[in-house]
């Protein structure tokens, strides 16, 4: 009972964003859908992250670039296809 | 149950509810987009505003928490969402029901109700009132207003104040304050008075580079009619002010501030903090603005983008349409014109028509771009024109135009026309 505060903390708030998020209207752009598939799995993964949870949090737009490579990369890529 | 458990019971709760609270009220309103932003902002208005009142609650002890854990500065993060949440989010949405005095009134009976019966999470003091009443001024009330102002789409100059306090709050309060306290660094590694030469030389960069984001964010208010949020962007491309040297003057000067405090307090977190500024303008701001604003206003951004190039000053500004200055046609602010304009022209970008101001009228000077959307006048009208000049020229006209400023200095050049008429009529009766 003495770690109810820790466990709603560092496990249920970001259980609860991620929840939101996943169930949350999609964004109408390619790069926007995947930062939100992103976003969904970083939380997820802070559920864990226990102490490293604000490293996490402060490394988060490390997240949202992998988010615009990915999905420009796929732009370009099926942009290209045609061309083959 | 011991008092460790039913303190963690208290601090489980006070997230947890709020977060319930603000779940099921999202569900029952389903809020249009606007009002979401708005809910937003709030929220984002309570985190500054909490820490800084937490802060002036130790200093004159109105009251305190009794935590160790999970804390910046003995304000448990628990805590500090949770009621983030219950004056943002939550709030916003009871407003659908309460108006804001109503929402105030419930609030202050909700902590005369309950504050002092929390311990062991809290300990009040004998003036804990006082600070209640600060909360309402400073968290409470003020997000709510910003919150409807933004929901509403009105007063974009008075949003624009908000945000102004709200991101120096972050950039200069509220991520230090996390950032040295997650490292355990004292915060007096960072709020200290400049001691060596390069201290006061990074002190002298933030304020400069601070000074010139508020003269952005001011711009997207008085001539987009919008704020840097990208939820609630300006109505057209701001191609004005600061964003005539550099297209992301606002990024730039989040990532160099936050490159300046990790030089300061001499902090590896913050400058990791920073990195992370640079990351998230350089690529995602980059490809948001590309992928939103390019589509909405397709001809105006182009145009704009050819000649102006993010993460990149230049030493003069691009103004592609004609300005047009109407300035009067006798008396002290033509007097002064004549002898300015001649001088100042060469140094300036851009082509200008002037005009002289129909006999009759009170305008003395006025400075209009209709398809920038800038129209200025008096003192602002001139800071314009300056704004055409070089970089430094250019400052002289964004500190002219600073809010605030600007009025003063328009009351100071109005007490010198009076004057000058005065001396005026003295002379002509000698």
């Amino acid at each position: 009972m003495t770690d109810a505060d820790d466990v709603v903390l560092r496990h249920g708030l970001p259980a609860t964003l991620a929840f939101t998020m996943a169930f949350a209207p999609r964004s109408s752009t390619r790069v926007g859908s995947i930062a939100q598939s992103l976003t969904v799995l970083g939380l997820s993964a802070g559920v864990f992250a226990g102490d490293w949870l604000p490293l996490l949090l402060a490394c988060y737009p490390v997240l949202l670039m992998v988010a615009v490579i990915i999905g420009e990369w796929r732009w370009s890529y099926r942009h290209r296809e045609p061309n083959r | 149950m011991s008092d460790a458990e039913w303190l963690a019971l208290q601090r489980a709760a006070f997230l947890a509810g709020p977060m319930a609270v603000a779940i099921a009220l999202l569900l029952i309103v389903r809020p249009r987009p606007r009002e979401a932003v708005a809910a937003m902002v709030a929220f984002l208005w309570q985190l500054p505003a909490l820490l800084a009142l937490h802060m002036l609650a130790q200093r004159f002890g109105w009251w305190s928490f009794g935590v160790e854990r999970n804390a910046v500065q003995a304000l448990p993060i628990d805590v500090w969402i949770g009621w983030a949440i219950w004056w943002g989010p939550v709030a916003v949405f009871a407003r659908h029901w309460l108006p804001l005095t109503a929402l105030v009134a419930v609030s202050v009976a909700l902590d005369l109700a309950t504050m002092p019966r929390l311990a062991p999470l809290v300990s009040v003091g004998p003036s804990w009132l006082v600070g209640d009443v600060v909360a309402m001024l400073m968290a409470l009330i003020p997000g709510q207003i910003a919150a409807r102002l933004t929901r509403d789409d009105h007063l974009p100059k008075v949003r624009a104040m908000f945000h102004v306090l709200g991101w120096g709050g972050y950039m200069t309060f509220v991520i230090p304050v996390c950032v040295l306290s997650y490292a355990g660094v004292p915060l007096s590694t960072l709020y200290h008075l400049p001691v060596s030469a390069l201290d006061w030389c990074v002190a002298a960069i933030v304020l400069g580079l601070l000074f010139i984001g508020i003269a952005a964010t001011a711009e997207f208010a008085s001539v987009g009619g919008g704020t840097p949020i990208p939820f609630d962007p300006p109505k057209r491309v701001v191609t004005s002010g600061p964003y005539a040297f550099t297209a992301n003057p606002m990024q730039i000067i989040s990532a160099f501030v936050m490159a300046m405090l990790a030089l300061y307090a001499r902090s590896w977190g913050l400058a990791l903090i920073a990195l992370m500024f640079a990351v998230f303008d350089t690529i995602y701001a980059t490809w948001y603005n590309r992928a939103h604003i390019a589509i909405a206003m397709p001809e105006a951004w182009s145009s704009y983008r050819g000649a102006v190039r993010e993460w990149r000053m230049r030493w003069r500004p691009h103004i592609a349409e004609e300005a047009h200055v109407v300035i009067s046609a006798a008396g002290p602010a033509r007097t002064v014109w004549n002898v300015l304009w001649p001088r100042l022209s060469p140094w300036l970008e851009g082509s200008f028509r002037i005009d002289s101001a129909a006999p009759g009228t009170l305008e003395r000077l006025v400075y209009r771009r209709p398809q920038g959307g800038v129209e200025d006048r008096g003192i602002k009208g001139l800071a314009r024109i300056l704004e055409h000049g070089p970089v430094p020229l250019a400052v002289i006209g964004w500190l002219m135009r600073f809010p605030y400023l600007g009025g003063c200095l328009q009351r100071l050049s109005g007490l010198a026309i009076m004057l000058w008429r005065r001396n005026a009529v003295v002379s002509g009766v000698g």
